[in-house]
């Protein structure tokens, strides 16, 4: 993988903080929300494309009478999320080389 | 911006959101919820064997089945303990979860140096058995609790401790099975040991739990 070939899923900050936060295991909205900082319209559109891109899955409970929503990354958005970061180090190493 | 620059300002972004979602418990918790009940089973066993001896006599089926198990009780519970903490240890080193990692070794050693020495010791020496469980149970929970900070489990230890001291100095025993002539006696130490070892792991899962959820509510409250 190049830089430039980075795939869609992680071509945005809020998409590539849901990766990495999901990297940790599984997270509801709200975590997610804490986590990346992002507002609950833009979160929500992300992870509506990345359950897209089948790069996360989600499950539908509920806990007591209030519905909760949780998060986790799929095989697929591991991967990718795993190629991206040794792609990232290749790119500080050979800099750092030069 | 070039390829370096965003290069670094991606991983850094990688590592903070990491290291922020790595105040999840999750999986250390369960780890002890597992350790708990496995403990809870050997000492449900133990109960029902001690009614079964004196309801129903010690050459019954039932009777012997059970003191059978009772008897390899050592052995299973130091498989299990393998199992459970390779199963942990992989699924919490894939989180990349270093406190959670480092909280899992610890009571992997507890639990199966526990074992082991109980495996090595076997019958020869029960007492000896019992005060290295105690006490490395009760540095593992102090260990705990100060890491998660719930400082008030330091004050379950200390009164567990006292309980425990009381009980071997005045050598207190009970009788937890009777058959004709014939009694099964338990001392008070190691009925404190089996409380530690269920009832004192179950509450350590049961901190750990909340100290999960405070730490969501105060994300709630922080937004």
């Amino acid at each position: 993988m190049k830089i430039e070939q980075i795939p869609e899923e992680l071509n945005n900050k809020v998409r590539l903080s849901i990766h990495a936060s999901l990297f940790t295991g599984e997270k509801t909205f709200t975590e997610l929300k804490e986590l990346t900082g992002a507002t609950d319209g833009n979160l929500s559109t992300q992870l509506t494309k990345l359950e897209k891109y089948k790069s996360i899955s989600v499950k539908k409970e509920f806990i007591g009478k209030k519905p909760c929503t949780k998060y986790n990354i799929t095989e697929k958005g591991l991967a990718n999320f795993k190629d991206y970061i040794k792609l990232l180090e290749n790119v500080i190493k050979s800099s750092e080389l030069k | 911006m070039n390829d370096y620059d965003q290069a670094l300002e991606d991983i850094n972004l990688i590592k903070k959101i990491i290291y922020k979602a790595q105040k999840d418990f999750s999986g250390i918790s369960n780890f002890f919820l597992g350790v708990a009940l496995l403990n809870a089973f050997f000492v449900i066993l133990k109960i029902v064997s001690y009614t079964l001896i004196t309801g129903k006599g010690y050459d019954a089926g039932a009777t012997q089945a059970l003191i059978s198990i009772v008897r390899y009780k050592n052995i299973s519970l130091m498989v299990f303990y393998v199992m459970l903490y390779l199963y942990y240890r992989t699924k919490i080193k894939n989180k990349m979860d270093n406190f959670g990692l480092a909280l899992v070794n610890i009571w992997g050693i507890i639990f199966i140096g526990i074992g082991l020495f109980a495996l090595i010791i076997s019958n020869k020496n029960i007492d000896s058995v019992q005060a290295v469980e105690f006490v490395s149970i009760l540095m593992g929970i102090c260990i705990t609790a100060l890491l998660i900070k719930k400082e008030w489990i330091l004050i379950f230890c200390v009164i567990i401790s006292g309980f425990y001291m009381f009980a071997l100095t005045k050598d207190i025993t009970f009788v937890v099975a009777m058959n004709g002539e014939s009694r099964v006696l338990e001392t008070m130490s190691s009925i404190i040991v089996d409380v530690m070892k269920s009832l004192g792991i179950l509450l350590l899962y049961m901190s750990v739990r909340s100290r999960k959820h405070e730490d969501r509510a105060n994300t709630g409250r922080t937004k």
